[in-house]
C-alpha cells in the first residue's frame, strides 16, 4: 500500500497519532547517521531518539506545503545539538587527531580519497571547531545531511539567502585554516558548491 | 578535491545504528505517543497533575503546584479556541472595571526564582546552576517614577551535581546585597514605550503609551518583538505578560492585552491551575523551539474572576547537559502576591 508522503503520514497522526512511526521507520537511520557523524554514535542514539519525540509534540506545527520531512527533522536534531556542544567538540577534536595514515576504520573510503582525505581530514576536523554554530550547522547540514540550501533553509528557519552567505563564510574559513595549516587542498577558486541531487 | 569533498570523506564510516537502540528509540516513541493521546488535562479538585516538575526537592518543600507540561504544541495554526475563549473571558472582565488608579501608585508584592548559571573551573567546566529566590515589591505610577526593593535567598539546586561545583568553588554567597532604589518619572520628551537606559525611569512597565485600539496595540507589540530579537508569536506573548505584570495598565488596556494574546498562534489553554499560594487560576501556556536553551514553555496563571495576573512560570521541556536533573523543569516562577493600588510610597 502506498503511503504517501511525509507530509501526508504527519496530517494523518494528528487524528491518528500512531501513524507518525513511519516518520521514524523513514527517517531514523538518517538522522542517527548525521548525529552520529557529529557527537559520536552513543550520544546519538539518545538525540536521534529525542528528535523523534520532539518532532512527534510538534507535527500540529508542520507545514505540510512541505512533503519531506527531513529537513524539519534535520532542523530538530541540530537544535539538540545545541545543548550538547561539549560532546560536538570531543568529536571534533577526535576528527582532528586521526592517523594521517588511517586505514579502512580511519573513517575515509576509497584509496585515493583516503590518501587525499587522510591529509585534509583531521585538519577539517580541527577547522570545523572555529567555526560559528551557525555556520557550522549551514556547512553539515550541507555536507552530511546532503541538504539544499532550500532545505537548509527550512531546516534552520533562515532565509535562502542566509544559507548561501553563511556557507559561503565557512567554506572560506576553512579554507582559511587549512592554508594556515599547510592543508590547502586545491587553488581554486571558491565557487558555490553544488548541491546534492544537481 | 575542495573542503566540501573532504568534509563529507569526515565520519563516512560512521557504524549504522545498532538495532538494540533503533527497537528502543520506536519503542520509546511508541510509548510517548500512547502517553501524549492518554494525558488527561485536569484533575478532580482543580489541580493540575501528572508529569510534576521533578528533581527539586527543595522546591516540593514550599509546596508548589504541579505543573502540566503537556509537551504538545498547539492545533494547527490558528489560535487554541479554547485558549482564545478563556483569554477573551479575561479581557470582558477587565474592560468591565473601573479605572481607579489615579495619581496612586500600584503596588506589587511578588515571590519569584530565576534560571542564574555560574562558575566555570577545570574540575567543574559546565560550572554549576540554581534558581535563585527573589522576593520583590514594586511601587509604580503612571509617569513611570515609583521604587523597587528586592532581596534573594538561598540557591535552590537542580541536583546534587550542581550543589558540589558550587562546594568546590568554596560555597560562595549567591545571594547579593538586597536592593531599594527609587525612580523618577520618565523624562519630558521621551517616548516611554521606547525603553530606555539611564536612571529615573521604570521604562519597561510604563504603559501610559499603551493604547486600547487592539490593531495599534498590535503593531506596538510587534514592534518591540521586534527590536527584542523576534517578532514570534512567542515573543508577542511574553511581552503581554511583560505589560500585564507589575503594571498600572488600565483596565480597558489590560483588557486589549489579554485580547491579543487570544489571537496569538500557539497559545494553549493548560486549565484550571492551583499557584504557590493556593489561588487557583486559569493556566494558559506556549511552547518556544527557539530558545537557545531548548523547548520552554512559558505559563501564565490568571485570575478569571478579576483577569489579576497571579503567577508564571517558565518550564523546560528538553534535557540539557548543563542542568542536573531531567525534564520538565521549572527554570523560572513568580508570584503575585500582592496588587493593589495605594497613593503613597513608603
Amino acid at each position: 500500500m502506498e503511503a504517501g508522503s511525509d507530509a501526508q503520514v504527519i496530517a494523518a497522526s494528528r487524528v491518528e497519532p500512531l501513524a507518525f512511526a513511519a516518520v521514524f521507520d523513514r527517517h531514523y537511520d538518517a538522522v542517527h547517521r548525521y548525529l552520529a557523524r557529529r557527537v559520536g554514535s552513543d550520544l546519538a542514539d539518545d538525540l536521534a531518539a529525542e528528535t523523534f519525540t520532539t518532532a512527534f509534540d510538534a507535527r500540529r506545527r508542520y507545514d505540510t506545503e512541505h512533503p519531506d520531512a527531513r529537513p524539519w527533522l534535520f532542523g530538530i536534531a541540530t537544535n539538540l545539538l545545541r545543548h550538547h556542544h561539549r560532546g560536538e567538540a570531543r568529536r571534533l577534536r577526535a576528527y582532528a587527531r586521526l592517523d594521517r595514515s588511517a586505514g579502512p576504520d580511519g573513517g575515509f573510503g576509497g584509496v585515493e580519497a583516503r590518501l587525499d582525505a587522510a591529509r585534509a581530514g583531521p585538519a577539517i576536523g580541527d577547522a570545523l571547531t572555529h567555526l560559528s554554530a551557525g555556520d557550522r550547522d549551514v556547512l553539515l547540514l550541507f555536507a552530511w545531511a546532503d541538504l539544499r540550501y532550500e532545505e537548509i533553509a527550512v531546516a534552520l528557519r533562515i532565509p535562502v539567502g542566509t544559507v548561501r552567505s553563511r556557507l559561503h563564510r565557512a567554506r572560506r574559513r576553512v579554507r582559511e585554516l587549512l592554508g594556515d595549516s599547510g592543508q590547502y587542498l586545491d587553488a581554486d577558486t571558491l565557487t558555490e558548491a553544488p548541491e546534492p541531487n544537481g | 578535491m575542495d573542503e566540501i569533498d573532504a568534509l563529507r570523506t569526515l565520519g563516512r564510516d560512521v557504524p549504522p545504528p545498532a538495532p538494540a537502540a533503533k527497537r528502543a528509540a520506536r519503542a520509546a516513541l511508541v510509548t510517548h505517543v500512547e502517553a501524549a493521546a492518554n494525558r488527561p488535562r485536569w484533575l478532580p479538585g482543580g489541580r493540575l497533575g501528572f508529569r510534576r516538575a521533578r528533581a527539586v526537592g527543595a522546591l516540593g518543600a514550599l509546596g508548589l503546584v504541579a505543573i502540566l507540561a503537556s509537551g504538545l504544541l498547539p492545533l494547527g495554526r490558528g489560535p487554541d479556541p479554547a485558549a482564545a475563549a478563556a483569554l477573551n473571558h479575561a479581557a470582558d472582565i477587565a474592560a468591565a472595571q473601573p479605572d481607579t488608579a489615579g495619581d496612586g501608585y500600584r503596588y506589587t508584592k511578588s515571590e519569584g526564582a530565576y534560571l542564574n548559571c555560574f562558575g566555570g573551573s577545570p574540575d567543574h567546566p559546565n560550572g554549576y546552576c540554581a534558581l535563585v529566590p527573589v522576593n520583590r515589591e514594586i511601587w509604580i505610577k503612571a509617569d513611570g517614577s515609583g521604587r523597587i526593593v528586592e532581596s534573594r535567598g538561598e540557591p535552590i539546586w537542580f541536583g546534587p551535581a550542581d550543589r558540589a561545583a558550587w562546594q568546590a568553588e568554596g560555597s560562595p554567597d549567591l545571594r547579593g546585597q538586597p536592593s531599594d532604589t527609587r525612580f523618577g518619572p520618565t523624562p519630558p520628551g521621551v517616548d516611554p514605550w521606547v525603553p530606555q537606559a539611564g536612571p529615573g525611569s521604570l521604562y519597561y512597565q510604563n504603559v501610559d503609551a499603551l493604547r486600547t485600539d487592539l490593531g495599534v496595540l498590535r503593531h506596538m507589540i510587534d514592534e518591540r518583538a521586534a527590536a527584542n530579537g523576534g517578532a514570534t508569536d512567542y515573543e508577542r506573548f511574553t511581552i503581554v505578560g511583560d505589560l500585564l505584570r507589575e503594571t498600572v495598565a488600565a483596565p480597558k488596556v489590560r483588557a486589549a492585552l489579554y485580547r491579543v494574546a487570544a489571537g496569538l498562534n500557539g497559545v494553549e489553554l493548560v486549565g484550571s491551575m492551583t499557584d504557590r499560594a493556593g489561588r487557583t487560576g486559569t493556566a494558559v501556556s506556549m511552547t518556544n523551539d527557539q530558545s537557545s536553551r531548548g523547548l520552554e514553555q512559558r505559563v501564565l496563571i490568571f485570575d478569571p474572576q478579576t483577569s489579576s495576573l497571579l503567577a508564571e512560570e517558565d518550564v523546560l521541556l528538553h534535557k540539557v547537559d548543563w542542568l542536573d536533573a531531567e525534564p520538565p523543569l521549572i527554570i523560572g516562577y513568580n508570584t503575585y502576591l500582592v496588587s493593589d493600588l495605594v497613593p503613597t510610597i513608603p
